[in-house]
């Protein structure tokens, strides 16, 4: 696949997003169930995701893991991909299906505006903990976008919220929960990894700490969860929504503001 | 006694260590040098708010898969520990054809009770190779080596980007740090000879500045610029390494203006006289010891599965998702 073509993939699938969320709205108003047509549509642009992931990854001869293009590409297949199957298997995450496709969109859009010239992979980072790394990074990310999506749908109407929102605010401390399982996966397949490619598997780096500092919120928030039983619940799903702006910033943000290693080098 | 342990197993305890650690990572990161300091506090905190609660808190024993979790934070928080205690951070420069000298080894971190035992790892730099794409976008590194075993024995390696090689618990990897060294024969007025060689700084990255001094045996410090005849191209692929390679070396001093000279070629210096030998690279290597590594991953990987599982067990069936939203928490972290 060409570069002009895997463009145009990635602009079709962009546009996809903004149908299934124009028809998502369109569809609730009608008092409908939108699910169907959400899923169907994002399934469309799941493939034309994998298209463009997947010719690129044969034009370039590695996997999409260093450029921010990279990065976003990899994450819009991933994020989407994690969200269709949890919910299939958590009916509950469906109901906000519109502001996952909203933030899908967003970052479509931003893909776009960003340079997708490849950079060649170091050899010391081929390693097979990389990708295991990566996967656990993108489960993580992936499950964490429902978990913040239902949390925020859950703010919005949080007068309802105590009729309606039960399986909801299950479902928002199941993902976390998982979430949390996959972070900690990642730092010890990311520490592996770190030891291979560079000897030593911990140097506070900028994201190396941020991605810390995001497990450690974590780790407060589902202790804080037991400590304050009475807590109103607004608190923790604000605290959910927060934790998913910490790991966007972090995945997205940190590794291409900073100097540090896991960006390639000479 | 028991109200002293009961105090500091509170969950309202965990939420301060934790909240304290946050922000001691953030100021880990700005200041790394300082940050065993930083963590010690927090981390001992927790340690400690962990063990009291192990002790005093009977639902907490009962969830196996929640305590092993915890059980397993505690081990690896005790492997770092040791680790940091035990372990070697550094760096060292070998010469093709030159053997390692622990004597050259530049210590990064030594832990309060490493038992050194560099002196003992033995190895002999052979023929190196550094390939790169077009862009000067480094490749793969190539370097054999000769590693002598404790029997006396040598072993040929070949190492590079993914394949370090270990002695005496010390492992060695390659780095993006090497460049070019020339080998000098230095001749004094009694006629005695001794080899050295002047390492360059790190190539390609520094290749506008080829220079380094070298004190010669008599005492006078002679600059060493490295003249190479061709320039790295850039916009194809090309190999880093030392055979067939044209180049000139100025020779300047205080005493001396700057004379350039080939291989084979000499000059005179104060007290003797300097001949090119030969160019060589050197690889600079990491090295690492730390003999805790397998025991931390495997603590880590414990933990992480008594996690999994205990996520498993609390939200395996819809009717315990339903009864966790009923009650509107969860019966434990």
């Amino acid at each position: 696949m060409s570069m002009a073509v895997e463009r145009t993939t990635l602009v079709a699938a962009v546009t996809g997003f903004a149908v299934v969320l124009v028809l998502n709205l369109l569809l609730r108003r009608g008092a409908r169930s939108t699910w169907p047509a959400v899923s169907g549509g994002l399934l469309i642009v799941l493939a034309l995701l994998t298209a463009a992931v997947a010719g690129r990854w044969i034009r370039e001869s590695q996997g999409p893991f260093l450029t921010l293009y990279d990065v976003l590409l990899s994450n819009l297949f991933s994020l989407t991909l994690v969200y269709l199957v949890a919910a299939w298997l958590v009916p509950a995450l469906r109901r906000s299906s519109s502001i996952v496709v909203a933030f899908l969109g967003v970052l479509g859009v931003w893909s776009l505006t960003v340079s997708a010239v490849a950079v060649p992979l170091p050899a010391t980072f081929d390693n097979p903990w990389l990708w295991l790394h990566v996967t656990a990074g993108k489960l993580f990310l992936g499950l964490c976008l429902p978990a913040a999506a239902a949390a925020l749908w859950l703010l919005a109407r949080r007068q309802n919220a105590e009729a309606e929102g039960g399986e909801m605010d299950a479902a928002v401390w199941l993902t976390l929960s998982l979430a949390f399982v996959c972070h900690s996966f990642m730092l010890i397949a990311g520490a592996i990894w770190a030891h291979s490619a560079w000897g030593r598997y911990w140097a506070w780096d900028s994201l190396e700490t941020w991605t810390f500092i995001t497990w450690l919120c974590i780790a407060l928030l589902l202790h804080a969860r037991v400590t304050f039983r009475r807590m109103p619940v607004t608190y923790g799903w604000s605290a959910v929504i927060a934790i998913f702006g910490l790991a966007v910033l972090t995945f997205l943000g940190v590794p291409f503001l900073s100097v540090a290693p896991h960006k390639g080098v000479m | 006694m028991i109200l002293l342990t009961k105090t500091m197993a509170s969950l309202k305890l965990t939420l301060v260590g934790l909240a304290a650690l946050i922000v001691n990572a953030f100021a880990v990161s700005q200041w790394p040098d300082t940050a065993i300091p930083w963590l010690v506090l927090p981390l001992s905190v927790l340690a400690i708010n962990l063990l009291a609660a192990l002790i005093v808190r009977h639902a907490f024993r009962q969830q196996a898969a929640l305590l092993l979790f915890h059980i397993g934070l505690l081990a690896v928080l005790l492997m770092v520990t040791a680790g940091v205690l035990v372990r070697f951070d550094g760096s060292v420069e070998v010469v093709e054809g030159a053997a390692f000298d622990a004597a050259g080894v530049t210590a990064r971190g030594t832990g309060w009770l490493h038992p050194n035992r560099l002196q003992q790892v033995r190895f002999t730099q052979g023929p190196m190779e550094v390939h790169y794409l077009s862009g000067l976008q480094r490749d793969t590194t190539h370097s054999r080596i000769t590693l002598a075993r404790t029997d006396g024995s040598e072993v040929p390696r070949d190492i590079g980007d993914r394949q370090g090689f270990t002695s005496h618990g010390y492992r060695f990897t390659t780095t993006f740090n090497k460049g070019y060294s020339v080998l000098v024969l230095w001749h004094d007025m009694d006629g005695r000879q001794s080899l050295g060689a002047v390492n360059f700084p790190s190539f390609p990255e520094f290749d506008w500045k080829q220079t380094n001094d070298w004190t010669t045996p008599s005492g006078e410090t002679l600059t060493f610029e490295l003249k190479l005849a061709e320039r790295v191209p850039e916009d194809e692929p090309w190999t880093l390494g030392s055979r067939e390679v044209s180049y000139e070396v100025g020779i300047s001093g205080s005493a001396h203006a700057e004379k350039t000279i080939g291989p084979g070629q000499s000059t005179t210096a104060t007290g003797g006289e300097i001949t090119i030998v030969d160019l060589r690279l050197w690889m600079g290597y990491r090295i690492d010891y730390n003999p805790l590594l397998p025991w931390l991953l495997t603590a880590a990987f414990l933990s992480l599965g008594a996690l999994a599982v205990h996520m498993a067990q609390k939200f395996r069936a819809p009717r315990a998702m339903k009864v966790v939203a009923a009650s509107g928490g969860e019966q434990a972290a």
